[in-house]
């Protein structure tokens, strides 16, 4: 519907932007989870990476639903982007390749994470799974096949924030913020990438809540990892309000029109007040409510119901980010935004699209578990060979073997 | 921790409390010197209140100069403490034990260095009591809450209150300790200072208890501090500093310098005292880990703020910028730049590098120029184009009073932090002994390889 509409007007495309930002961040994201803690050598996410590294699959989708947007923006020639006067391809070519270098990532990150159960598989299947055969290639758990495995591991996880971050600024710069004319406000890509590392550990929750419940896995997903994740979280809910605080304090105190219009009236307390007390209440207030008692953050429930409100107000920080930009009719290259903006209410086609992208979404993730499956083997089995318990006194005392 | 070796808590005992029992050569050599230093800074003060802000290189429309760069300087430092000592106790970092007293410490000490700039600024500073007192509440005119320049204090002494509540809390059972093997006078002072600590179960839940609690409750102090220092720029519309990022961008610069501060002061301790048995190398792996991501995240951040005086098309901006950008202030923007991300950070991804002492005090020592660089390229170009059609009397070159009272800054902490160490122990015995006594050694395969318990 929106595609026979054709491509001239942006306007109606602000929620199908929105759909993008959202999976894009939150699809995107979660495979840091699974990254971050083994990098500093946590023991307790064993059980967790599979759920977070399989989100990557998302970005099958992203891909596709990138490609209108690639010529529904205007080039850098008739707005100022941070490409300047940058000769060719910018923006549209590089951020493409900038999209595809990070979905591209993810898969490898996945790829390399799965080998090891991908080759127990091809032993147990006596070579017949032919997907495993051909993914798992020679690996036979030799030494020196560990050894790269775990340098493999080291480098695209470490490949993969940097990029995380990278590209998530600068399509929070080329597709949302250059949209408007006189909103340059430097905390945007950064909030833009807090946002996408809540909804990393938020995505990841859910997941593992899922999996946990419909493959019956409450041995191996504990309270453990929703515990240690919930913390992560908590302090990722804490930093979106403080991102977001600064960026709004400096608007206010600062009284410049063109900072106001933008900051306050269209994306704060104004023409949108609605949408975004809901954001905030989604993503700060009611989980700092919840995640800051110990016993409902050690819990299953409480994460988990803290994670699907950070979606949902992560969600709507999305609307309010990309609906506006789009909706401007305003030249770019204006001073300021001479009215602020209102979000409508989205129609059929966009409620359509919601659905769809995260139906497909979903599909995808679902698909990609049902292949590799919902744990990763041998960073179980690990976790267990690395823990111990000692009699210590009158209590049992829980260790952690640290290998260099 | 792997490297840590066999120890019995009499040897801990006689290690850790040896700067306080014993006083050799070195100790008096070091006082010497460093209060040489703070004569000279006794000196540049003496001058400044005698003749007042005359003596300094201010001039309109400079009128902060390394006065307020030290004061944001030594804020950023104060961050190690809270960083370390709070982080890393709520996440249960094994590898914090020997650092996060003297990280502490130089939070209590930096803060007070930081506090003695601002009075400083204001060149006579008995005449800031005629300002400020006797308010004029008779008129109803109150003090502006509104300014962030209120903030500051209320941020800086919450902080200030907090961390040395924090040192204290962390030291009672070293105290009692000190207490059992000092006699005379030494003896009752610290029995006082303990509290009457008998290191029973109910005293040993209380400490923990009081350690998480603060831990907390220090943490959006910590956060508060530095973007109310960042807001004194950014609540201006200065250009140049009316920036949105500051506030992160300055908390994260301000945990870089500090963390690299702490790096330095670790290795001072570790020769200074013979503590290499506690302040191992793989101590310097885990925190050289830390500062690279730091040290990442600040170039980011960086990033941003450059970019954004570019990107905003607003002149001021723009010419703020550029002038940064521009000789002679370019030089200092590349050698902050080397200093911060390009130097230190492909050195601090090498396990081999970040394990060797010299190379990690070299790394730190640099970042800390680069900071302070980095305070003094965001103050003095703006102030050069705060009005861009005014004229300007001149460009800002420091006195030799003002970099005395730097040499002084980095002479009192330094002097304050030996004192320290020769009253209170460096590193937290009990914390130490904690360790020895979790410290677990399995065996998987034909490996023996060391487990920690799980906090």
């Amino acid at each position: 519907m929106r595609l026979g509409a054709g491509l001239e007007d942006r306007g109606p495309w602000g929620y199908y932007a929105a759909v993008f930002g959202f999976l894009f961040t939150a699809g995107q994201a979660a495979p840091m989870v699974a990254f971050v803690p083994r990098l500093a050598r946590a023991r307790w996410h064993g059980s967790m990476t599979r759920a977070a590294q399989v989100v990557a699959v998302a970005g099958l989708l992203n891909v596709l639903l990138f490609l209108p947007l690639i010529w529904l923006v205007p080039s850098n020639k008739v707005r100022t982007t941070i490409w300047f006067d940058w000769p060719w391809g910018a923006p549209h070519f590089f951020d493409t390749i900038f999209v595809l270098m990070l979905v591209v990532n993810g898969f490898a990150f996945l790829w390399v994470q799965a080998i090891p159960d991908l080759a127990a598989l091809r032993v147990q299947s006596g070579g017949s799974h032919r997907l495993a055969r051909m993914l798992s290639g020679s690996f036979i758990g030799t030494p020196r096949q560990w050894k790269v495995h775990r340098i493999g591991l080291a480098v695209l996880g470490g490949c993969y924030v940097m990029n995380f971050i990278f590209v998530q600024s600068i399509i929070s710069l080329d597709y949302v913020m250059t949209l408007i004319p006189g909103w340059k406000s430097s905390m945007f890509p950064a909030f833009y990438s807090i946002n996408g590392l809540l909804a990393a550990t938020a995505t990841t929750i859910v997941v593992m809540a899922v999996l946990r419940r419909f493959y019956r896995l409450q041995t191996y997903i504990t309270v453990d990892q929703f515990w240690n994740v919930a913390k992560i979280m908590l302090a990722l809910n804490l930093a979106w309000a403080y991102h977001w605080y600064a960026d709004f304090l400096t608007s206010w105190y600062g009284r410049i029109p063109r900072e106001t219009i933008v900051i306050i009236d269209t994306r704060s307390f104004g023409e949108n007040t609605w949408l975004f007390v809901a954001a905030f209440f989604c993503c700060f207030g009611l989980p700092l409510l919840i995640l800051m008692w110990n016993p409902w953050r050690k819990s299953v429930a409480g994460p988990t119901v803290v994670a699907v409100l950070s979606l949902i107000g992560i969600f709507i920080q999305r609307i309010i980010d990309f609906v506006p930009a789009y909706l401007n009719t305003q030249d770019p290259l204006d001073h300021e935004l001479h009215e602020a903006i209102a979000i409508p209410w989205p129609g059929l086609p966009d409620v359509l699209i919601i659905v769809g992208g995260l139906a497909g979404a979903v599909f995808l993730i679902t698909w990609a578990v049902k292949t590799l499956g919902p744990l990763s083997n041998w960073e179980m089995q690990e976790c267990v060979i690395l823990r111990r318990n000692v009699k210590f006194l009158n209590a049992e005392v829980p260790y952690v073997i640290k290998p260099q | 921790m792997h490297e840590r070796p066999r120890l019995t808590p009499i040897q801990i005992n006689r290690d850790l409390l040896r700067s306080v029992m014993e006083t050799p050569m070195i100790f008096y050599v070091l006082m010497l010197l460093l209060m040489g230093l703070v004569g000279i800074g006794v000196v540049a003060a003496t001058l400044l209140v005698t003749y007042g802000l005359g003596v300094t290189g201010l001039n309109h429309p400079v009128f902060w100069g390394f006065f307020i760069i030290n004061f944001v300087f030594w804020v950023g430092i104060s961050h190690a403490g809270t960083m370390i000592s709070a982080i890393l106790r709520l996440t249960s970092a094994e590898w914090r034990r020997p650092v996060v007293r003297a990280a502490e410490v130089m939070t209590v000490f930096s803060l007070l260095t930081a506090a003695l700039f601002v009075v400083l600024h204001t060149g006579r500073p008995w005449r800031t009591l005629y300002w400020a007192f006797p308010y004029d509440f008779v008129r109803g005119i109150w003090p502006d809450v509104r300014s962030p320049l209120v903030w500051d204090p209320s941020a800086i002494f919450t902080y200030l209150t907090g961390s040395i509540l924090f040192v204290y809390a962390a030291l009672i059972p070293d105290l009692a300790l000190a207490r059992d093997k000092t006699t005379g006078w030494r003896r009752f002072v610290y029995g006082v200072l303990c509290l009457g600590w008998r290191g029973n179960a109910r005293q040993w839940k209380l400490l923990n208890a009081t350690g998480l609690l603060l831990s907390a409750l220090i943490l959006p102090v910590f956060v508060s501090v530095h973007s109310i220092v960042s807001w004194d720029f950014g609540m201006s519309l200065v250009p140049g500093w009316h920036v949105h990022i500051f506030a992160p961008y300055f908390v994260v610069g301000a945990v870089l310098s500090g963390v690299a501060a702490v790096i330095a002061l670790m290795a001072v301790m570790r020769s200074l005292f013979r503590l290499h048995d506690y302040i191992r190398p793989e101590h310097f792996d885990m925190i050289g880990r830390l500062l690279a991501v730091v040290a990442l995240a600040w170039g980011y951040f960086y990033f941003l703020d450059v970019v954004f005086a570019l990107l905003s098309k607003e002149e001021a901006e723009y010419e703020v910028m550029k002038l940064r950008l521009s000789p002679p202030y370019l030089y200092l923007f590349l050698l902050m730049i080397v200093c911060n991300v390009f130097l230190p950070v492909p050195i601090w991804m090498f396990r081999k590098f970040r394990r060797n002492i010299p190379i990690m005090l070299g790394t730190a020592l640099v970042v800390n120029i680069g900071m302070w660089l980095e305070r003094f390229l965001i103050i003095i170009p703006t102030l050069q184009r705060r009005h861009p059609d005014a004229f300007a009397w001149g460009d800002y070159s420091a006195s030799l009073v003002e970099i005395g009272l730097v040499i002084f800054s980095f002479g009192n902490v330094g002097l304050l932090l030996l004192l320290f160490s020769k009253i209170f122990p460096v590193i937290p015995i009990w914390e130490e002994k904690e360790g020895h006594i979790w410290k677990r050694e399995f065996r998987i395969g034909k490996l023996r390889l060391p487990a920690i318990v799980r906090e």
